[in-house]
């Protein structure tokens, strides 16, 4: 079977794997869903040929799971009791489907599917061995042509540690009576 | 048409965040937002016929797909990690201030 049916048949999967993890009022369930979702995408990954993401996703699919539950069980949420009142939901699904038609159109001038324009990238490709000495070009990319994008990744991941140490720090001060 | 389904992977995520009410599922439609934008990006890299970007001793002349959105994807998986990490935090810290994870109810200031 070519690529694009069993992409297809990915993205169909992820598609009811989101719709289930929306839709379900048990919350652990959602999150296990939300896991089989990007399950699915890291499979996604290797069809598209990239083992490098798919591995990535597959790691950090699972921690994210892990971190989703231990706020669970440190909420001790289990059931999701919130409901949109009807009128609402319909407007806003209205919202969403106007949306979903208004942006066909744009597909149309995408390049197809399985010729993609590469144009930095044929550089790379063919000089990536030569000018870095990396044969995973992917490598190449990340740790020498894009190198400061991987210092901003860098950045950003220190920043958000830093922000999940700061507000777990003043639960303990307003603990010991500061006043807030 | 791929694009397309793609795109509608996406819409499911927007729904969550406009519909939903509830924290835990804002943050699984966040998730669900970046699959989609991973998922369009890779989908555009894609050759046809042709093979991962590492170059293997043997040498085969075949085409290879486009590195560049796989590099680019790779940050932005590991930078979503790290939101949905921050966004944890913060609603483990609402809901012990509020206890609730209602975003209607989360309105009114407590000093």
């Amino acid at each position: 079977m070519p690529v694009e049916t069993w992409l297809y048949f990915i993205i169909g999967f992820m598609i009811l794997g989101s719709i289930a993890a929306l839709e379900l009022t048990d919350l652990l369930s959602a999150v296990v869903a939300m896991g089989m979702v990007g399950l699915g995408l890291a499979i996604a990954f290797l069809l598209l040929q990239a083992p490098d993401l798919a591995l990535v996703q597959f790691v950090i699919e699972i921690l994210s799971v892990i971190i989703l539950i231990v706020m669970l069980r440190s909420t001790n949420q289990r059931w999701e009791e919130e409901k949109e009142p009807p009128a609402m939901s319909i407007l806003k699904m209205a919202f969403v489907a106007v949306a979903m038609i208004a942006s066909l159109p744009l597909f149309l001038g995408l390049p197809q599917f399985g010729q993609p324009l590469l144009e930095v990238s044929s550089h790379y490709l063919a000089e990536g061995l030569r000018e870095t000495g990396s044969p995973n070009l992917l490598t190449a990319i990340i740790l020498d042509y894009r190198v400061y994008d991987t210092l901003g990744e860098a950045i950003v991941i220190f920043v958000s540690v830093i922000g999940v140490m700061t507000i777990f720090r003043n639960k303990r001060k307003g603990g010991t009576g500061n006043g807030s | 048409m791929i694009y397309s389904m793609c795109f509608m992977l996406f819409l499911v995520g927007l729904y969550g965040v406009l519909i939903k009410r509830n924290i835990i599922k804002i943050i699984l439609s966040v998730g669900i937002m970046g699959y989609a934008i991973n998922l369009f990006l890779i989908l555009i890299a894609y050759q046809e016929g042709s093979d991962f970007p590492i170059l293997t001793p043997a040498e085969t002349s075949k085409a290879m797909v486009d590195p560049l959105p796989q590099a680019l994807v790779l940050t932005s998986i590991v930078i979503e990690l790290s939101t949905t990490a921050l966004l944890v935090a913060l609603a483990i810290k609402i809901y012990q201030r509020y206890h609730t994870f209602d975003i209607r109810k989360i309105r009114r200031l407590r000093g």
